[in-house]
């Protein structure tokens, strides 16, 4: 499945450019991150099927907390939302992939700022 | 007297059930059995999510002190049987929504007004519950996700639930409380943003009004 692949690519693309990651987390670490990456999805067609952004940007705010008071920096959220971005299009249909896109961006300036 | 929910959650994560009851009971002595479901406990369960967001608590402490409120819940609950005529109720959380205290207090309060309930807990796949419902015959269902991004699947079981069965549909959950859920579902469910909000639905007469976004 679509979904399948893009966590696939995204978590293999975050433990290969960060092996640190592996070091400090281990594999519950890396299943940890594959169940995030499948949260993050769960949450992009949520704001699509209802049209409310809002509540990808909720659901960030809490992301943050989570994973920032176990040790993940926003940095590693920022670059997996990035990574989300390379990896979504061509693999779910144009329309819904925009929107994540665009969920993911408005994001990703709320946590860089 | 004061309602403080911290206090009560202290006596969750400590695990301490017989500071927790009697903290509720004392309560009781001086404010109704829905304020104290959502002036203290609801509050207090907020709270310790919170806490497991902040990680300042395990997930097992938060499981000790779910289980703890649990059992105040139920010391409190009210039993005498209801009428053989007595409208019926089934209440119930999507498959894989583990959030259920919310709508064990509702629950709770049906059962004040004299209703049959059924209350089937936790995580319950849509099959079960259509299974049940043919039974048990309700004349309301209401359904809990407490979660935004169970939208989805509350919408399309609203949907299942109106085309096969006659119950009205009602909704609850954290969720309702954030998001517009009941323009999300649109008029098959009517929407309880909280349990003096179902307090009120139960003391106006329900008849009728389970279109209405309450």
């Amino acid at each position: 499945m679509s979904k399948e692949r893009i966590v696939e690519e995204v978590v293999a693309g975050i433990y290969k450019d960060y092996p640190w990651v592996w070091d400090k987390f281990g594999e519950r670490g890396k299943e940890k991150t594959i169940e995030d990456n499948y949260h993050h999805l769960d949450h992009l067609y949520t704001a699509y099927s209802t049209g409310e952004a809002q509540i990808f940007l909720d659901y960030t705010d809490w992301l943050v907390t989570v994973l920032t008071s176990r040790g993940v920096g926003v940095d590693l959220i920022v670059d997996n939302f990035e990574r989300l971005e390379k990896s979504i299009p061509g693999r779910l249909p144009q329309k819904e992939a925009e929107a994540y896109l665009n969920y993911l961006q408005q994001a990703r300036v709320k946590l860089e700022t | 007297m004061e309602l403080e929910p911290r206090l009560f959650a202290e006596h969750l994560l400590a695990g301490d059930d017989v500071a927790a009851l009697l903290y509720v009971q004392k309560a009781l002595e001086h404010f109704s059995h829905t304020d104290v479901y959502e002036h203290v406990m609801t509050p207090a369960m907020y709270h310790v999510g919170d806490l497991w967001e902040q990680n300042k608590i395990t997930v097992a402490e938060e499981h000790l002190a779910t289980g703890v409120c649990d059992f105040v819940l139920a010391q409190i609950d009210h039993r005498d049987p209801p009428a053989a005529e007595a409208p019926r109720v089934l209440l119930c959380c999507l498959e894989g929504e583990e959030h259920y205290l919310g709508l064990k207090m509702a629950a709770s309060i049906f059962r004040r007004y004299g209703w049959h309930v059924r209350f089937l807990g936790p995580t319950l796949p849509l099959e079960h519950v259509l299974k049940d419902a043919a039974q048990f015959q309700p004349q309301v269902i209401g359904l809990s996700g407490a979660l935004a991004y169970r939208i989805p699947q509350l919408k399309a079981s609203v949907e299942t639930l109106k085309a096969e069965t006659n119950a009205d549909i009602i909704i609850s959950g954290r969720t309702a409380l954030i998001y517009d859920l009941g323009a999300q579902v649109g008029y098959a469910a009517a929407t309880i943003a909280s349990l003096e909000a179902l307090e009120n639905w139960l003391e106006d007469g329900n008849e009728g009004t389970a279109n209405a976004t309450i």
